[in-house]
Formats: structure tokens, C-alpha cells, sequence
């Protein structure tokens, strides 16, 4: 890059052009804005000065961008009715100019782009979430607003004199991407780009920050004061440059930090003393891994519900919010893609959120400082959609024409006070909405083993069924027999029924065994008995197996009905191998005196009841967790309008 | 680090027994018993 140098009109100080697209450069000396005229350098006017602010950037600041290397040359304070913001001019690539836009804490970059559609040069046609083709891509409006230039610094591609009005649209897509429409007149330009990530920038020569860096740590806490226009207070900064209001702890007027004016956006309230949030302004901490303060502080109601916000700063991340409600914690991040809102439901990074709540909130008590201007009575439509232990949250501002995304995380109140060092957090109360639900994540981490557990046991149980192989077949005859015996002196004679014994053949049975008993009879509305042993043959020890064989059927004033069954079994568990014979005794019912049954013996098969137990065993654990993650869902939604668990 | 060892202890241990119980012939009462027999008399058959 060749740099041109010409005497500054006003002082006669070297006012240095860097690259060859710069026009416009503001004297450093004198702060004279110089425009470039072929080789001449003219004056026109004087530049008001910057505000002090925190920000890291300085001209000179060098960074990366897709691989690509840039210069911050030049600096533009832009700002509107509601706050201001930075617009760093970027030299990129040594060849063309580009945008690092520093606003609210996000940073976006974005070079000018020919745009295909012809778009109307009026705001009022860019209401927030109307949806744009730009170049054939879908985008989103976020806020359409008026802005002027308030100061500049370096060189610039064209003039920017101060209090010139245009305006400026705003618009996301769902990927990241970023671009603004430019009205100027009936001009109308396009920028695009996306946000960009501080630390995936690379940056080098960073200005050093006040209060923050360590080389000027005597700065701290002591980054900008003003005087309250109310009481005359002093009243801190501690995100200069970037808070449009601050409250005033003295008196609680709510102060414009946008402009040098200090005006009072809304008068003292007494009532500001007696907000005491359990994070103080000004308490700095490090939470999940990130130095910030809290530098603002605001109570929000809805329905008779109070929840409170805490504003974080950090000078080179910039904003996050802590939302306390009832003891439950979440940290909030300005989204900076759109989430895609369909039914009920918010689709967002491969994550569906469903719609908790929706309403007015309306904010009461505020301390500290802030990068709106924000005001007591102030509304904003929220929609909360939740997939905890995240939120999504979607608020638009009535009479503003801006739609912000925000998504947050739960986190636990002993995180808070390790990382701002405080005790006794209030315990959390209830289930919050997107508080996690421990059986859930319990569940989630059993759901692979229990659900590999299922056919694993299933594949057990099928390939360890032993064979069934028949044994013995074998068909007996129960005969009634009676014998008379008659006792020395005495005449009477007593018939007694002579108990019978039939043996079966031996047959061989290998290995411990399951062993099966069948035995079939023809009776017909009556029962037989029998009383089997099964014995080895070798030791002689028995087995028993009896089983009962009844059968009855019938006809009543409902119909035909039966009984029991002609055949019966019993199996035996676990029989050691060896050779065995069956012994039987039957006994029938007394009209019985002649019955021809049957006796299988087979081995093999299996007991439904291991299966059955341990099916209930491995299920238990499981449906426990899942019933008790369906109860705590259904407590948390109870206090939803949007319930699945109810039906309307 | 393993979570819920006792669960997976649970499965695993669930799965031998099944295998085991099919293979040997147990049954559930058969394996609760098992103590019980141990110290209770043997039957055997009496040849008269």
C-alpha cells in the first residue's frame, strides 16, 4: 500500500492517506476534515471530537478475515435517536475497502455489494422481521432507523460530514450473515457480510483498555465519570463508548450517555435505592472462562412476575445477560443468526425450541448502565421457546422498530458464586423453564447401554435355548384295587384301597438339564392324581414331579363352560445327567376305576420366568427415569400456557 | 468415567444369568433355592 501525504489545509500537520480509495481523512492534529481533490488536499471544516470509549480497535489495529489480512485506516461514530455505535473502516486485502461494525458488543464486518432487486428508497417499507431477496437470498429485517454522522477519525472512502442524515436497515439471514441497507436520498447501497467473532479475528496492535489491561490496571473501575444533570452525582462509566444510559445512583435519574448532552431520559426515583441485586454494579467475576462486570441491573415484570437482569461487560467480547428468577440462573447471548419460527416452534443450530411463554414485560427498578436507552415502564412482546437447558427468547419493541434473538443456558447458582465470588445464593425454587431435567439427562445417558442391552439379551436368551429332545413315551393304566383285611377278634372286615406303583423304562439324560414332564389323561368331569418321582437309576435319589389332571365341563345359564384341562405338566429344573427311571402312583376320583394315561418325558426347553425377571430388571431402572422425567416435565410446563401435557 | 456402573453392572449380570439359566436348565426358584437345598435332606427312592 503506497500512502500519500499532504499538508493539512488548517495546521500544515501531514495528514497521511493509506490506502488508495481513502478521500475523506480527519487531521490528527487539528481534527480538520480534509477531502482529496485530485492531488490536492481541501479543507472542509472541523471534525467534532470522539467520545471516549472502551473500545480495543485503534487505526493501525491489524486483523484476519477469511484468510485475508486488514488495517483498521479510519473510524466512523454513527448514531441515531436511541445510541451510537462504531464503524471501523477497513482496508482489505490491500485492494479493496470493508466495515468492521462495533455495536452493542457484536461485531459484524461487510463490504459494499451490488445488489440485483430494486428495493424502495423508503424506511417505512422496512418494517423489523419483513422478509427480503437480496441477491436471491432470503434475509430478514432486524431495525430500521435514521442515522447521522456524529464524529470521524483517519481516512474514509467518501465525506462524512457530521449531522448528515440517512438511513439504515439492518438484516440477518439464518446463517450468520449480516448486510445493511445504506438510503441515502434515492441511493440506496448494500453491504453484506456476517457477525464476526473477536477471537477469530487474529487481531494485532489492540488499543490497550482502561481499566482492564493489565499495564493500566490503575484505571480501573474508573473508565469514564460524568455528572448526574439531576442531583450533580458523579456517576462512573464503565462501558464508555458503548452504554446509551446510565442510571445515577445517587438520585436514580436515568442519563442519555449517547450524546455530550447528558440529557435525562427519565426523572430521579427513590426507589432505586432499594433495589439490592445479590450482584452488585461493579462486581467482576469470571464466568465460564469470561472476565466481564456487571455493569447494569433491571427488574422485569410480567403477569405479577418479577425476574431481574444483569448486564455483563467485557471490553473485547462485549455483552452478556444474567437472568435470576426465584434462584435459578441463565446467561443470555444476543443472537446474531435468525432462528426459524414455525407453529409453536423455534428451529435454531440443529436444536428445536418449543414456546413456553409469551407477553409483556415490562421493566421496573433499573441501576447501572446500558446499551439502549432504557427507561422504567419500558415494554417489550417476549416469546420464550425452551429446549433446556437453553432458551430462545425473541422480544420486539413496541413504537421501535427493532426484533432481538437472544438464546440462553442454564447455569447452576454455585457457577455464580464461584465466578463472582459471593455466598449463599437463594436455593432454586421449583422447576424453571429451562432448567435441566436430571432424569432426562440420566435417561440420555443410560438410553445406549439399555437400549444395546435389549437385543443383546435377547439374542442370549434365543441362542442358549437348549434343543428339546423326547425322552420317554410311556402309557400306564390306573387300576382301581381293593383288598378286605380283617383284625384277629374282630368280625367286621375293613375294604382298603391298595395304593399302585407303576415304574417306567430308564432312559439317559445328558447334562444339568431342564426336564419336562407331560402326562395326558381322558378324563371326563373328574381328576386324576399322579404322584411321579423321577429317580436315578445309579444313586437312587428321587425328584418329584407330581401333577393333577381334572377336567369338568358343562352347561350353565350362560352356556357351556370347562374346566381344566386333559393334560398336565410339571418341569424340573437344573437335573443332573445320569440314566432315570419314572415311577407313578395314581390316585383318581372315586368313579374312576379304570384309567389309561400317557407320560412323556422330554428335556430341553426353557422357564419364561428368567426371562421375565430379568427383562423386569433391566426395564425397571429405565422406565423409572423416564416416568419421573415425564412428571418433572409436566410440573415445569404446568406453569406454561403452551402445555403439551394439557389438553384444551 | 463410567456413569451408572451399577445399571450396566445390572445389564451385564442380567445377560450371563439369562444365558446361563437357559443353558443349565435353572429356573428362577431353582436359583433362589439353591442355598436352601444345600442344607435340606436328600429323597431317594426306596426299591421294596
Amino acid at each position: 500500500m503506497a500512502a500519500r501525504v499532504l499538508d493539512c489545509p488548517q495546521c500544515g500537520a501531514p495528514v497521511t492517506f493509506r490506502s488508495s480509495i481513502a478521500v475523506f481523512a480527519v487531521c490528527e492534529h487539528c481534527r480538520s476534515m480534509v477531502v482529496l481533490r485530485g492531488a490536492d488536499a481541501e479543507l472542509m471544516g472541523v471534525m467534532a471530537a470522539l467520545p471516549p470509549d472502551l473500545s480495543p480497535f485503534q487505526i493501525g489495529t491489524r486483523g484476519e478475515w477469511k484468510g485475508r489480512g486488514f488495517e483498521i485506516v479510519g473510524r466512523l461514530r454513527v448514531e441515531w435517536e436511541e445510541g451510537s455505535w462504531n464503524e471501523w473502516c477497513i482496508f482489505y486485502d490491500a485492494k479493496t475497502t470493508g466495515w468492521l461494525a462495533e455495536a452493542q458488543g457484536l461485531l459484524m464486518i461487510s463490504f459494499a455489494t451490488p445488489l440485483s432487486e430494486q428495493l424502495p428508497a423508503v424506511i417505512s417499507f422496512y418494517a423489523p422481521n419483513l422478509r427480503l431477496q437480496l441477491n436471491g437470498a432470503p434475509w430478514t429485517v432486524t431495525d430500521a432507523k435514521t442515522v447521522k454522522y456524529r464524529a470521524a477519525e483517519g481516512e474514509l472512502p467518501f465525506t462524512a460530514p457530521p449531522d448528515e442524515s440517512r438511513v439504515s436497515v439492518d438484516l440477518i439471514d439464518a446463517k450468520g450473515g449480516f448486510a445493511s441497507i445504506e438510503i441515502d436520498g434515492k441511493e440506496l447501497d448494500l453491504f453484506s457480510g456476517e457477525y464476526a467473532q473477536f477471537t477469530a479475528l487474529n487481531l494485532t496492535n489492540l488499543r490497550k483498555v482502561p481499566g482492564w489491561d493489565g499495564e493500566i490496571e490503575q484505571e480501573k473501575g474508573k473508565t469514564s465519570a460524568l455528572s448526574c444533570p439531576s442531583c450533580g452525582a458523579a456517576v462512573n462509566l464503565r462501558a464508555a463508548g458503548q452504554s446509551m444510559s446510565a442510571v445515577c445512583g445517587s438520585c436514580g435519574a436515568i442519563i442519555d450517555t449517547a450524546t455530550p448532552q447528558l440529557q435525562v431520559i427519565q426523572e430521579a426515583d427513590a426507589a432505586v435505592r432499594k433495589l439490592a441485586p445479590v450482584l452488585p454494579i461493579g462486581q467482576r467475576g469470571k464466568l465460564l472462562g469470561i472476565d466481564c462486570e456487571v455493569i447494569g441491573f433491571v427488574s422485569r415484570t410480567e403477569d405479577s412476575v418479577t425476574w431481574f437482569e444483569y448486564l455483563l461487560f467485557n471490553p473485547w467480547l462485549g455483552f452478556q445477560w444474567l437472568v435470576s428468577f426465584q434462584g435459578h440462573w441463565t446467561i443470555v447471548d444476543r443472537l446474531t443468526s435468525m432462528p426459524v419460527e414455525i407453529a409453536n416452534k423455534v428451529y435454531f443450530a440443529g436444536r428445536t425450541y418449543k414456546l413456553f411463554a409469551k407477553g409483556t414485560a415490562t421493566v421496573g427498578g433499573v441501576l447501572g448502565e446500558f446499551y439502549w436507552k432504557v427507561q422504567r415502564g419500558e415494554q417489550a412482546e417476549v416469546a420464550d421457546f425452551i429446549d433446556p437447558p437453553e432458551i430462545v427468547s425473541g422480544e420486539t419493541y413496541p413504537g421501535l422498530a427493532e426484533v432481538t434473538w437472544s438464546r440462553g443456558k442454564y447455569i447452576t447458582p454455585k457457577e455464580i458464586e464461584e465466578a463472582f465470588g459471593v455466598k449463599d445464593l437463594a436455593a432454586p425454587e421449583g422447576v424453571y423453564l429451562n432448567q435441566p431435567n436430571p432424569f432426562a439427562k440420566k435417561w440420555r445417558e443410560i438410553r445406549w447401554p439399555f437400549l444395546l442391552s435389549l437385543p443383546i439379551l435377547f439374542f442370549v436368551w434365543a441362542f442358549t435355548i437348549p434343543r428339546e429332545a423326547k425322552l420317554l413315551e410311556a402309557p400306564f393304566v390306573f387300576e382301581r384295587t381293593r383288598s378286605t383285611a380283617q383284625s384277629p377278634g374282630n368280625f367286621l372286615a375293613a375294604t382298603m384301597e391298595t395304593p399302585q406303583t407303576l415304574t417306567s423304562a430308564h432312559f439317559q439324560l445328558d447334562g444339568n438339564q431342564r426336564v419336562e414332564i407331560e402326562a395326558n389323561a381322558g378324563v371326563d368331569n373328574g381328576w386324576l392324581d399322579l404322584d411321579m418321582d423321577l429317580v436315578n437309576a445309579k444313586t437312587n435319589e428321587t425328584i418329584p414331579a407330581p401333577v393333577e389332571i381334572s377336567y369338568y365341563h358343562g352347561y350353565d345359564s350362560d352356556g357351556s363352560w370347562t374346566e381344566g384341562s386333559q393334560n398336565a405338566s410339571v418341569a424340573l429344573p437344573a437335573v443332573p445327567a445320569g440314566e432315570y427311571f419314572l415311577t407313578v402312583e395314581p390316585s383318581a376320583d372315586a368313579k374312576i376305576n379304570r384309567l389309561p394315561f400317557t407320560v412323556r418325558v422330554k428335556s430341553g426347553g426353557v422357564f419364561f420366568g428368567n426371562c421375565i425377571v430379568v427383562l423386569l430388571l433391566v426395564l425397571f431402572y429405565p422406565i423409572m427415569l423416564l416416568w419421573r422425567r415425564y412428571l418433572r416435565e409436566k410440573e415445569r410446563w404446568s406453569e406454561s400456557d403452551f402445555s403439551p401435557y394439557t389438553t384444551s | 468415567m463410567m456413569r451408572h456402573p451399577i445399571y450396566l453392572a445390572l445389564c451385564l449380570a442380567s445377560t450371563v444369568y439369562l444365558g446361563l439359566a437357559n443353558a443349565r436348565g435353572w429356573s428362577l426358584g431353582h436359583t433362589i433355592g439353591a442355598p436352601f437345598r444345600m442344607i435340606s435332606p436328600t429323597r431317594t427312592f426306596n426299591h421294596k
